[in-house]
């Protein structure tokens, strides 16, 4: 990735190069005209300076050439040395002047040095340029270099009539010439430090002026860019509500336009969607407030986090779910709290193997209790499940914990119950009034209904009392009730009460319960009024009354249709009118008087529901014995029969039925193991052939064949050969064997073979039969037959 | 090639509904079955099954016991509670090594009774 650099800085940099490079080529280029421009101008003045030098040489060499014709012919050393003396005292271009005759020897010889000119010696001068002066018949010069500077020389011949006296030479040095030539350069190069001084300055000037140009330029066109990135940066970070400013009017702010369009878009679709969110969260919500369920989380050391629905405080009870351990949260005893941890580390362990719902049904918590509030007796349920949180790698890291009020659901449960249970109650009131002879019944609801008249006759005597009493006497006394007044109401109530209970009336039994208490009240030194407490025990009389009447709808519906009449006779006397007929019975041919010596002899008979009931108290006797429910059920319960029909059958009867009891139905925890309900003892009786078939079945757990043979083998009563060879019936019969009974045979079986031998022992006497069918889990039936004694043949 | 299971129930009627289940649904092969805890230990030896089924309440030693001893000798061993007894005592069981638990009543005319109880056996063979 490049390094970032702002537009404003890369601006700004790209400016000042521009900047710098346009001055450096300025600079170059007026750098190099100057040169040229100067040495041009020292060109051009060194040759005009040149030809002006020339034009002064050859004139001063031509006109002393003429000057000194006479003098030169008059000899005149003094006059010529005198001009060309002066003359190059008089200029100061002029090197040397030099005037020598023929033989080139120097009459002068004058230099700035030897402004007298005097020659140095009268011999006749020898370099080259004298010789080459010496030669000349016209003017003419020569340039050579002299010591330090150049020279140019200029000579002439100083003639008279074409005869050549002598040569006059000037020697003008180039000195000036070149200095001027070096002011001319002097002066370029001063003018060129001076451009360039200026060039920079005004560089150095537009560089600072420009930067701040830029800098503030840049800043103008960056600026748009930078809000501009701002905002696509809070869009890029999923902020929507921030508006794109278009600050310019440029490409920039073309393009926070499209972006503002597009954040507009966006908004618009992430708008929708959080409305969607939204709407998915109300209902998520509205689901979870429905069911008014709480939830928070746990992890897996038992410590609650802090995520948890607001209403898990509510329905747990507490400020702060976050704020309270597990064990506070889920009303812990300490047992379940190392339990719940137990839990913890077995579903970590557990919970990519097994079902959730599985592991969860383990959780020592399924339910709390709370009381709804502190100064309440009133209870709230609280179901508690739980749901796994795994991260991405599947592992389980928290428990969501879900609490849900079931108060209501309970109470519905509760009402329901109540009303199942009132129902039952009203079946069993049905029940009792069929099981109890009607005129037993008849006489209790006679005996209850002029109680309860007497007792509302007392109660409103009592309540116009206390009205006349309070109109008389507004202040005092108050009005008060005797003892022996309460008293007798109570002894009513309480037979009332005792009596419906024991005929299985309960609701009357309630009221008249609850009138005692009521009455009780008024025994206690007067606290409330008491005309009060006589209207509410004059309500629950009327509850009583129309319980009754219930009471007598019910008889109605079950002796109604049948109105006969009935007699009650004591025992005593049909015994006698029995044994009379019994005694004529055999004397009487006459059909007629044979049916009345019957119908008499029937008088004594009685319905197998009570005939059986001595077997059914034991079978109930028995059963509370070993902690066992079951219904006891005869079959044809109204179907009469002689008084000793079941004689020389009680042992059977008393070892079938406890038998049954007490090993043929399961405990209750086993029968609701196995799905079954209450257990069913049912007894049946039928007479024919000359015989008395009796059976006794249960829906118990059924002989174990295979258990009872495995017992007869260890017992030795039969080898494992004669074993194999066995039918089922036979298998069963060797439980007569007795003798495999013993206290460490499994609970099955146990005790059941003494039993059976005994029974059979007795059946085997009565000169009858026993067989047994049974069904291993689904019960056992014992049949006997057994002959009609034959001197008491049944009809 | 059917795998092989040890019943142990005290009760003779409910241990044949789960023989009749383990044989004709599952497809096991029933090498005994046993009515208490000591019995239990002892078959396990015998047989060395691929998975025993233990009630926990049972005559002479319970089936937690057993479950127990089994595991002391054999470490490995798959081991399946059935039984009525709920709450501390199955997560204990469990937390100590059981495999997989079926509550009682065995319900085997309720579908999602039968359900449950094959996916349990399927979680004990992975």
């Amino acid at each position: 990735m490049k390094r970032f650099v702002s537009i404003r800085t890369k601006l700004i940099f790209n400016t000042m190069l521009l900047i710098t490079a346009a001055f450096s080529i300025l600079l170059s280029v007026i750098i190099v005209s100057n040169i040229i421009t100067v040495r041009k101008n020292s060109e051009k003045s060194k040759t005009n300076i040149r030809t002006s030098l020339l034009a002064k040489g050859r004139t001063l060499a031509q006109n002393n050439s003429i000057a000194m014709r006479g003098m030169a012919e008059d000899n005149a050393f003094t006059a010529i040395r005198d001009l060309v003396s002066s003359t190059v005292a008089d200029d100061e271009d002029v090197a040397y002047g030099i005037y020598m005759d023929r033989q080139i020897i120097p009459w002068v010889y004058a230099t700035p040095d030897n402004p007298k000119g005097i020659p140095r010696s009268n011999n006749p001068l020898d370099d080259s340029i004298s010789r080459w002066a010496g030669s000349l018949e016209r003017p003419a010069f020569i340039e050579y270099a002299g010591g330090r500077t150049a020279i140019i020389e200029f000579a002439a011949p100083v003639f008279i009539d074409d005869k050549i006296l002598g040569h006059i030479r000037y020697g003008i040095s180039t000195n000036s010439m070149e200095r001027s030539i070096r002011e001319v350069q002097a002066d370029g190069r001063a003018t060129l430090k001076l451009l360039i001084l200026i060039i920079l300055s005004t560089g150095l000037f537009s560089l600072i002026v420009g930067y701040a140009v830029v800098r503030q330029l840049s800043a103008r066109i960056t600026s748009p860019i930078g809000s501009l990135v701002s905002s696509t940066k809070s869009i890029a970070e999923g902020n929507y509500d921030l508006a794109v400013k278009q600050e310019s009017n440029d490409e920039i702010g073309d393009l926070a336009g499209r972006f503002e369009t597009m954040r507009l878009t966006i908004k618009q679709y992430t708008d929708h969607l959080q409305d969607l969110i939204d709407e998915k969260m109300r209902q998520v919500n509205d689901i979870l407030n429905n069911i008014e369920q709480g939830l928070f989380t746990i992890n897996l050391d038992g410590s609650v986090n802090k995520e948890y629905s607001a209403r898990a405080n509510l329905i747990l009870k507490v400020k702060d779910v976050a704020a309270c351990s597990i064990r506070e949260l889920l009303r812990f005893d300490m047992k379940q709290g190392a339990a719940f941890l137990l839990w913890l580390d077995l579903v970590r362990k557990l919970h990519k193997q097994q079902r959730w719902i599985k592991l969860a049904k383990l959780a020592p918590v399924q339910q709390i209790e709370l009381f709804a509030a502190p100064d309440t007796l009133e209870k709230k349920y609280i179901a508690v499940s739980y749901q796994p949180i795994c991260d991405k790698k599947g592992d389980l890291v928290k428990v969501m914990v879900l609490a849900l009020d079931e108060t209501e659901k309970r109470m519905k449960d509760q009402q329901m119950a109540a009303e199942r249970m009132q129902h039952e109650s009203e079946v069993k009131a049905i029940l009792n009034i069929a099981n109890t002879p009607a005129e037993e019944i008849a006489e209790f609801t006679e005996d209850t209904s002029s109680r309860l008249h007497g007792l509302r006759a007392e109660i409103a005597g009592h309540l116009y009392c206390v009205r006349r009493q309070r109109d008389s006497h507004p202040a005092t006394p108050l009005y008060s009730i005797t003892k022996e007044h309460v008293d007798r109401l109570f002894r009513d109530l309480h037979t009332i009460k005792g009596n419906s209970g024991s005929y299985g009336f309960e609701m009357l039994s309630y009221f008249a319960h609850e009138a005692e208490d009521l009455l009780e009240k008024l025994r206690e030194p007067i606290q409330e009024r008491r005309d009060n407490i006589l209207h509410d025990i004059n309500g629950l009389l009327d509850s009583m009354d129309q319980s009754l009447d219930d009471i007598h709808r019910k008889i109605k519906l079950i002796f109604g249709k049948d109105e006969e009449i009935t007699v009650r006779i004591p025992d005593a006397r049909i015994n006698n009118i029995v044994e009379l007929c019994k005694r004529i019975e055999s004397k009487a041919d006459d059909p007629e008087v044979r049916s009345l010596i019957t119908e008499c002899i029937m008088l004594s008979w009685k319905p197998l529901k009570t005939l059986f009931r001595k077997y059914q108290k034991l079978a109930h006797k028995t059963a509370r014995k070993v902690n066992k429910n079951i219904n006891f059920i005869i079959n044809n319960e109204t179907m009469s029969y002689p008084n000793d029909i079941l004689a020389g059958l009680d042992d059977v009867l008393i070892h079938l039925i406890r038998n049954a009891v007490d090993h043929g139905i399961e405990e209750p925890g086993v029968r609701e193991e196995v799905g079954k309900s209450v257990g069913r003892i049912q007894v049946s009786l039928e007479c024919g052939d000359g015989n008395r078939i009796i059976s006794v079945a249960d829906d118990g757990c059924g002989i174990d064949t295979d258990r009872v043979v495995e017992r007869c083998i260890e017992k030795n009563i039969i080898t494992r050969e004669q074993a194999g060879r066995l039918t089922r019936e036979e298998k069963i019969g060797l439980l007569f064997k007795g003798g495999i009974s013993t206290a460490a045979t499994v609970t099955d079986i146990s005790g059941r073979g003494m039993g059976m031998q005994i029974i059979h022992n007795k059946v085997v006497e009565l000169k009858g039969t026993l067989s047994i069918d049974s069904q291993l889990g689904k019960g056992t039936t014992c049949t006997i037959s057994v002959p009609v004694d034959k001197e008491k043949p049944l009809l | 090639m059917g795998r092989t299971v040890v019943i142990v129930d005290d009760s003779k009627f409910l241990s044949k509904q789960v023989v009749e289940f383990f044989e004709e649904q599952l497809g096991f092969t029933v090498c005994a079955t046993g009515y208490d805890g000591n019995e239990a230990i002892a078959l396990y030896r015998r047989h060395q099954p691929d998975l025993i089924t233990l009630d926990i309440t049972m005559p002479n030693k319970t089936g937690a016991e057993a479950m127990k001893e089994i595991l002391r000798e054999f470490p490995d061993a798959n081991i399946l509670m059935i039984s009525a007894v709920r709450g501390e005592a199955m997560l204990e069981c469990m937390n100590r090594g059981a495999k997989g638990y079926i509550e009682k009543p065995l319900k085997f005319n309720d579908s999602a009774f039968i359900d449950d109880f094959k996916e349990t056996i399927r979680e004990i063979f992975g």
